[in-house]
Parts: structure tokens; sequence; C-alpha cells
């Protein structure tokens, strides 16, 4: 309680303790007066019921106010985080509270509340849209290359690839090691090492000057009992154990090693400040996230988060415990918060981070019909890049649902984000400012008609400045423009159509008016007939485009498919080079007899220029450069590509690509297959 | 049991008034009492309870003349409520709303009436305790009293005691 709160407490304590000292005064003088007034033979004349009713007024109501003082809360001592006032987030307290929370969810919320199922592969890494290609400027060496595709410029995100332009670190799929291979003179690639990972799965993996950091987990199974019914005998996963090992690159020792017992699937890296995000399983004896760390030569160190240091919403269902953990790389000091609820995306630029949980809402809509809404809570993190702390700063819980972290952005610290929603079909955006007392996010502007036709949802978004980019899709692709120059009045500034969508939009320029989209191409009806890759210029009112066709001609079948399409850091994009490229898995069925159908698999990967400047609109896009890798599965196919250049004596100019069988480089001089290196395959995929 | 013989108009003005207080067994048998008495019977073994009676039957016909500008003025005490001093000028009050002007000064009234449970409780008071209805306590340590005829007297704080004495609650209280 506050100092005011104890004062008027006080004064309310003092005086119904002085109104009940006047009332027993009272009772006992006037019984006394009863027993002299008897027992001199007068008849006792009976007080009122409203003397005393009056008399214990003063009493009652001091009393009253004496505990709506403490009860009300009014001068509860405010929760408090850093200066700001805590009105959604509560810490806990002990085990005991958080075993109740937990188990009132999963008793009786659990039926009104629902979770966009995040499965364990979607957590991989995730799409990736409007990135910025990184290009190492301070090349010296005058090596160049393009870096993984990330979302905000100096905020590095995770995958399975990660290239400084002399080293390439590759971490194949359904293995347990990370293929590191130098480039040398004239692009020669040579694979220095395979780095064994022991039972730690690779999720992703960061590349700093000094340390090559693998993020992944290990699991532990366990047998359920044989049943004699069903002749089965079933496994489970039962503990995860999210793992992030710090490798030195020199020697490949490990210099740093933190297991948790917790996932970690949401990754940045800035500024050599690691920012992890993981979900704990709740059903654990130990409920608190347990941190056991390992430096260099040094014992195992386990910590554990403090009760206090775990929030949690009354608002907000409770699905489980997401862990958010800073390492400080240079000094390996780590941080972690922990909230009980659930994080599908995340957004961070140098000293913000944002969560994004989106979840669906069930209410009674009549006697006999269940309601349901689609929400989404924003969490909004300050972050300290320096010392890989984070400070939890405020919440709101907006209406709608986000695909990918491609709809959030920050800008003039204003987060923008749009939102789409089922029931009904309607597309939102919102503009949120933190408060500067209090843990809310605070709508300062929205657009909530407008984006999209009836039953169009959002299929793509992302944002330049002051501009944002909101692609709709039913049959017809609206791309909308919005001018967010005024954050508390944000307007669609116009529209324009074409058939198909985008699943990924690339602001090519500065001005925003040249644009580069992945997605799917369809004919008028909306019938989707191929991916597609296109790129416009809306200053020339001009667009070009490329398209993936499925083919149905001649009893042979085919279609294409990539990851890009979901996943956009499966995309190499630059605009400082003029690429787009990404993988491709093509199949083909040839009927070769009735009911015979011979099937083909082929591995590509498709590199594309794509040069705004050709006087001809559809020389804009490129035909492509197509590399193959000899596959006889698709999960032998490529993954990824890596563009590395040098200038100078040993110029060369270098498409890497990368697969579960070896490296395939193609030289983009000579147009030709430069070097293939095979891979040792595991005994799984020998055959 | 012990036996009362009383002047029979005098109980039957306080029969009503008793009615229930008392566990009595009347008598008007010519047998037993003479002409115009009533035989009173109580059980001897309460005797806080004959006393009390005995008091009442007392009370209910002690008479006091008081000078009166118009000359003296028999009363009987049971009927007066509370006694006011404005001046050299004494009001004597009555249970029925009626009051009296006596020429007798407040001290010699005091002393008068002490027996008959009257007790001073201001410089210019003299209130009848069997007339009290409530007491009232108060911030200043003053006493608030509602008489039954709804009169609101002060006990003053330098006669507080006095009364509390007159009650019986001193020790206990203070």
């Amino acid at each position: 309680m506050t100092v005011l709160g104890w004062i008027v407490f006080s004064l309310f304590s003092v005086s119904a303790a002085y109104f009940v000292y006047q009332l027993a005064k009272d009772i006992i003088w006037n019984r006394k007066l009863k027993v002299f007034q008897k027992s001199v033979g007068e008849s006792v004349v009976k007080r009122p019921v409203m003397f005393w009713i009056k008399r214990s007024y003063g009493a009652a109501v001091a009393s009253l106010f004496m505990f709506a003082t403490v009860f009300s809360g009014s001068f509860s001592i405010p929760n408090m985080l850093g200066d700001r006032v805590l009105l959604h987030a509560k810490s806990l307290s002990s085990a005991q509270e958080l075993r109740e929370l937990l188990s009132s969810q999963s008793n009786g919320y659990l039926n009104w509340w629902f979770r966009d199922f995040v499965t364990f592969t979607d957590a991989v890494p995730e799409a990736n849209m409007g990135a910025e290609d990184q290009v190492d400027a301070s090349q010296e060496l005058e090596r160049d290359f393009i870096g993984t595709n990330n979302q905000v410029e100096g905020v590095e995100e995770a995958d399975i690839i990660k290239t400084d332009g002399d080293m390439i670190y590759y971490a194949a799929r359904y293995q347990n090691v990370i293929r590191i291979l130098s480039i040398g003179d004239g692009g020669v690639a040579t694979l220095e090492a395979d780095l064994e990972l022991g039972d730690v799965y690779t999720d992703s993996i960061f590349l700093t000057d000094e340390y090559l950091v693998v993020i992944g987990y290990s699991y532990e199974m366990t047998p359920y009992a044989y049943d004699v019914e069903y002749d089965y005998v079933g496994w489970a996963y039962t503990a995860y154990t999210g793992t992030v090992i710090v490798y030195d690159r020199e020697t490949l020792e490990i210099a740093y090693q933190l297991e948790t017992d917790s996932n970690f699937y949401q990754y940045r890296l800035i500024n050599d400040a690691l920012f992890l995000v993981s979900n704990k399983q709740t059903n654990q004896e130990e409920v608190r996230p347990m941190l056991k760390e390992t430096e260099g030569e040094l014992d195992e160190v386990t910590s554990y988060v403090d009760y206090d240091d775990i929030y949690y919403f009354d608002n907000v269902p409770i699905y489980g415990m997401t862990v958010f953990t800073g390492i400080d790389l240079n000094t390996f000091d780590v941080n972690s918060q922990a909230f009980l609820g659930y994080v599908n995306q995340i957004y961070a630029d140098d000293d913000s981070l944002y969560t994004a949980f989106s979840y669906t809402e069930y209410f009674q809509y009549t006697e006999a019909q269940i309601g349901w809404v689609e929400k989404t809570q924003i969490m909004k993190f300050d972050i300290d890049t320096t010392n890989a702390t984070f400070n939890y700063v405020g919440q709101a819980v907006l209406d709608g649902y986000i695909e990918n972290q491609y709809w959030m952005d920050e800008y003039d610290d204003h987060l923008r984000i749009v939102t789409t929603s089922w029931n009904p079909i309607q597309n939102r955006l919102y503009v949120l400012k933190q408060s500067e007392t209090t843990d809310e996010l605070i709508i300062v502007g929205s657009i909530e008609n407008g984006l999209g036709k009836p039953n169009e949802r959002v299929y793509s978004v992302d944002f330049q400045g002051t501009t944002g980019y909101v692609v709709t899709f039913e049959q017809i692709d609206p791309r909308y423009w919005i001018d967010l120059s005024d954050p508390t009045d944000p307007k669609i500034l116009k529209a324009t159509e074409r058939p198909g969508f985008s699943t990924y939009l690339h602001i090519w320029n500065e001005e925003g008016t040249q644009v580069v989209g992945f997605g799917y191409s369809a004919d008028q009806n909306g019938r989707i007939n191929g991916m597609e890759i296109i790129a416009s210029n809306d200053d020339l009112g001009v667009e070009d485009s490329y398209v993936l066709t499925y083919q149905d001609q001649l009893g042979i079948w085919s279609y294409s498919y990539s990851e890009a399409s979901y996943n956009p850091k499966a995309m190499m994009i630059s605009p400082d080079h003029g690429i787009v490229a990404f993988p491709v898995m093509s199949w083909s069925y040839q009927e070769v007899a009735p009911d015979n159908y011979q099937s083909n698999y082929v591995s590509q990967y498709l590199v594309f220029y794509i040069d705004f400047t050709q006087e001809d609109p559809d020389n804009i896009i490129s035909e492509p450069i197509v590399i193959r890798h000899e596959a006889s599965a698709y999960y032998f196919g490529i993954d990824r590509g890596v563009y590395i250049s040098e200038t100078g004596d040993q110029a060369f100019e270098m498409i890497y690509t990368l697969s579960v069988t070896g490296m395939v480089s193609y030289n983009l001089e000579t147009k030709a297959i430069f070097q293939t290196i095979n891979f040792e395959l595991p005994d799984w995929a020998k055959e | 049991m012990i036996k009362i013989i009383w002047n029979r108009e005098d109980f039957e003005k306080i029969q009503d008034d008793i009615a229930g207080q008392f566990n009595l067994t009347i008598t008007t048998d010519p047998n037993e009492v003479p002409e115009h008495k009533v035989g009173i019977l109580l059980n001897e073994d309460n005797q806080e309870s004959i006393q009390a009676f005995v008091e009442k039957l007392m009370l209910s016909s002690y008479q006091i003349f008081f000078p009166t500008p118009d000359g003296y003025l028999q009363v009987q005490v049971k009927t007066v409520t509370y006694l006011e001093a404005f001046g050299d000028e004494i009001y004597m009050h009555f249970d029925k709303q009626e009051s009296q002007l006596i020429r007798q000064p407040l001290y010699q009234l005091e002393e008068k009436l002490k027996p008959y449970h009257f007790i001073r409780i201001g410089k210019s008071f003299i209130v009848n305790i069997t007339k009290i209805r409530y007491i009232r306590t108060s911030f200043n340590a003053k006493l608030g009293l509602e008489l039954i005829d709804g009169t609101h007297l002060e006990v003053s704080r330098s006669f507080v005691k006095t009364f509390k004495d007159a009650l019986g609650i001193l020790k206990k209280e203070d």
C-alpha cells in the first residue's frame, strides 16, 4: 500500500476504533442505567432500536471505509516494472500460483480459447518477406556476398545457411551436422569440416565474426506400453532440450553452451546480442524455466527463472510458458523472463522486440450457438543490444490474426500491424504506440474497412517508411498502397489489381515504387495455375512476371513447388545485385501405360536477374539460370543458394547451391557449372 | 413470603406501572387486610426484588413542598423530570411537559432531592435519574441524556464523575 494509503487507512482505523470505543461505552453506560433504574423499582424505558443503529453508524461507516481502503486496491502500490505501471502483466509469486493458473486454464478456459497450432516444423526458419539483403560493404578483400533475407537491416535472422563471403556454413537437413566450406581463390570451394552435433538437431545457425552459433534441440522419447488389443507400441516425445551451442570459428571448440527445458523457435541476432524465444512445457515437475550453462572448461551452472520474473495476463489464454532469453555473445551473460501464454511471431529492430500471439476466442453467441473471433496479443519489449537485456513495455489485444512477421513493422516508435480474420472476413491495419506510464500499447490509428473486397483476406504485407503495402486475395489480387505518414490517420492511397496473389513482397527501391512479389498466379476466376514471380514498376505502370506453370498435356502432368512460398529465407534476394533466386522442386508424372505412371523428380535452383531499367517491361525479369542437383527424393533437394563474388586479380562471381547430397557452384560469368562437391551421406540416405 | 400492607388507593396508582416488573401476589381479602388497604405478598428469597419494590412504593408516594411565587406547592417527587436554573429562577419540569417556578436555591434543592435519585449534572441542572431514557457518550467527554419526555440534557465534564458515581459504575469504568 502507498504512504497515502497507509495514512488514509490509519485515519479510518483510528476513527473506527474511536466509534467502536464510544459504542462500547454507550452500551455499558446504558446497561448500568438500566440496572440502576431496575434497582429502584422504576420500569425501564426501552431504548429504541434506531438509537443503536445511529450509534453504530459511525463505527460501521469507518470500518467499511477501512476495509474498502485495503480491499479496493485504490492505494495498493502499483505493480511496477522499472518506471512503468503494470496494468496488464502480473508477476507470479510462487509455484502454487503458477500451477493453479495452469490448472484453471487446462480445466476450464481451454474450451474457450484456441491457439493457432504451430507445429515444430513451422517453427523452423519462418517466412521472411521484405527483408533487406545483406551486403558486406566493408570488404577490403573485395569479397561480396548476399546473405540471409532479413526483414530489418541490422537485425540478423537465423537460417540453415550462413556465409561471410569466405566461409559457408550449412546445417544440412535431417542430419546432425554442419557442413563447413571455405571459398578460396577463384571461388573454389573446399569442404573444410563436418561439424558433428551429436544428438542435437539443428534448427538454425547464426554467424558472428568470432562464433558459429547453433540453435537446436535434442529430445528424449519414452515408449508407451505395448497395447495388445491394438498390437501397437507407440512412442512419445517427453522432453525437449532447447540448446544453443556457440562454437569458436577458428578451433570449432565449444565456447559456450546453453541447455534449457524449452524449445527455441524464434531468434534474432543484433550486435552480438542474441535474443531467443522458446516454449516451455508446463507438465514438468519444475515449472520454472531452467537454464543450464557451460562456458569453456568451466563447470556446468544451472539456474532457474525466478517466479517474479514470470508474468501472466488475465485476458489472454495460457497454453504454456514462453521464455525470453538474451545472451550477450561477448560475455555470455544470460537474461531470462517468462510469460504464461504463447508467441507465434516476433518482429525486432535494433531497440524493440514485438511478439504476436494469435488465438481464437469463443463465446456464447446464442443459447444454442457458440461464436468465435480471432484475436492477437501484441507484446512489446525494449531491448538493449549492448547487454542482451530486454524489458517488457506493454501489450495490446487486437482483433484478427497475423500470419507472419512481415505483417508487423515499427517506424518512428509506432508499430504498424495488419490483421485479417475469418469470422467475419475482415482486414484491419492498426498503428500502436506505447503508453508512457503503463504497460499498454495504445491504438493511435487504424483502418477497419476498405482493405480487401468482400471475402478477400490478407496474403502479404510489407512496409517501406511511411508507406504500407497489403495484398488481399480471393479471385484477384488487389494490392493496396497505404499512407502511414500520419500514424493517427492511416489512409488507403490506391489499389491495383492483377490475377493471383503474392505471399511475399520485397520493396526494390527506396521510393517503394518498384516491388518484387513472389506467390501464385491465377486465372480470372481465381484458379491457381502456378507459382509466379512478379516485378512491378509503379512509376511507369509496367509489370513483368514469370510463371512456373503447371503442365497437364500429352499425358505428362507436372508441377513445381518452392520453400520460398512460405519461407522467404529460402530466397536469396538483393536489389543491389539485381538478383532473386530460390530452390524449386519439380515433379512430373508420365503415363507410360494405362494406370501406370512414371514419376520424375528434379531439384533446381533458379536465379533471376531483375532489371527495372529495361526498356521492354517484359525483360525486367530475366530468363532464369537453372542449377540442378542430382536428387532422387524431394528431401535431397537444394535447400539454399549463396552468392559470392570477388573483384580484382582473382575475380569471380559464383552461385553456390547446397543440398543434403552436396554443393554445386555455378559461374555467373561463364554461365556454366563450376564445381561439384559430394557430401558424405548418412547410411539412411545412401540407398 | 412477606406481606406488605399498603394504602389501596396509592397502590392502584402504580399498579399498571409495576405490572410485569415484580412477581407479586395481591390480596384485598377483608379477612387478611383492613378496608382501603391492599396486601402485597412477595417471595422473600429475592431480596433485591423486595428492595426495589419497596423503593418503588416509597417513591411513588413521596410528596415534598416547594416554595413558589404563589405559595407552597405540594409535588409528588416521582413526577419531576429535571430542574433548571435561570439565574435566580428555578424551573421544575414534570413528565407531562409542565413546569413550575420554584423559589429555592438550586444547591438546596439538590440536597433535598438527592435521596430520591436526583443528581446535579451541571451548574444549572438537576436530573431525575429514573427519568433518563438513554445516555449518549460524546467526543468532548461530556454525556448527553435523553429523558423520557424527549428532553435533551448534557452532563458537564465536572459532573460526569458524580454522575457515574450515582449510577454505581465509577470504579468499573475508571
